[in-house]
């Protein structure tokens, strides 16, 4: 395996642990409906992406673009208004 | 002078809790078109199927389909996720469609507007939301779930207005663009706060493919 694919599963598995971190910090009392038939809740959600199944990835995604967004200062400007 | 077309079609199945939270939502759309003396064509629960909608289409004309339910990149689902619209399907020629439904705008609204549809609204990826779980029973009452759903329901509210597509589109994501501004400033509350990820990918998957200055 090369330096460079090592790494990259080490920054993987760091987002990982920053995702499944955001999401043990969730209350217990919402539950998330995205796609399919199923509801998630906090400790399904953590599941699914220990499992880095498709539901698991999609929410790594959408954390990271968040995390992009708010060290981008993005929705503090006020382009929509 | 042109004449508003004023009958609107909404499906909405009730068969698991995203659809039901669905369901209840586009209730709040319904009483709205029924203030604006909309001919209202409410296929729920199981009158949301393929079979239905068909006839309601041909028989009734209308140029507003407001649509809910579970969603793939090549179909839209009805009551018991039967499936009402497929890639390939021409009956939507000249409507106004919004699918309030999770990836249909990546394919199939795109092949919807090939074959004809003049506008169609709706979202690439999956739609999400967030509800309370002790306000299951109670969807209308839910303030989380508000902040996905309200924004949501504008796209129809604005068309029946008598907005272009492109005005009731902005309106959406102005409308869900103030709700993130909310969520993240320090009213908020920690379930309001822990959503705001979800509201931000609907605000950027929200798409309109079509004719943008379509109008009833």
């Amino acid at each position: 395996m090369s330096k460079s694919t090592k790494q990259n599963e080490k920054i993987n598995e760091e987002i990982k642990k920053l995702v499944i971190a955001r999401i043990k910090a969730y209350s217990d009392k919402i539950t998330l409906s995205l796609g399919g038939l199923k509801k998630y809740s906090r400790e399904e959600l953590i599941e699914c992406i220990e499992n880095e199944d498709e539901l698991g990835k999609e929410i790594i995604e959408i954390q990271m673009e968040y995390l992009k967004d708010m060290a981008e200062g993005n929705f503090y400007n006020a382009c929509y208004e | 002078m042109r004449v508003m077309n004023r009958v609107l079609l909404v499906t909405r199945p009730n068969h698991d809790c995203t659809t039901n939270y669905l369901y209840y939502w586009a209730d709040w759309v319904i009483q709205e078109a029924r203030k604006k003396h909309f001919k209202v064509l409410d296929l729920k629960q199981e009158k949301a199927n393929r079979r239905l909608f068909i006839s309601y289409l041909s028989k009734n004309s209308p140029k507003l389909i407001f649509l809910n339910g579970h969603g793939s990149s090549d179909t839209l689902a009805g009551h018991n996720n039967e499936s009402l619209i497929n890639v390939g399907d021409s009956f939507l020629s000249n409507k106004i469609v919004y699918a309030r439904s999770c990836c249909t705008a990546s394919r199939l609204g795109v092949k919807c507007v090939d074959s004809g549809a003049q506008v169609y609204i709706g979202y690439k990826k999956n739609f999400a939301f967030f509800y309370t779980t002790s306000k299951i029973t109670r969807p209308l009452e839910d303030d989380l779930a508000k902040l996905f759903l309200e924004p949501s329901n504008l796209v129809p509210i604005s068309l029946m207005k008598g907005n272009t597509a492109g005005m009731s589109y902005k309106k959406s994501q102005k409308a869900m663009y103030r709700n993130i501004r909310y969520m993240l400033s320090s009213n908020a509350s920690v379930e309001e706060r822990n959503a705001i990820p979800y509201l931000i990918r609907n605000l950027r998957c929200q798409t309109l493919i079509g004719d943008p200055n379509a109008r009833l």
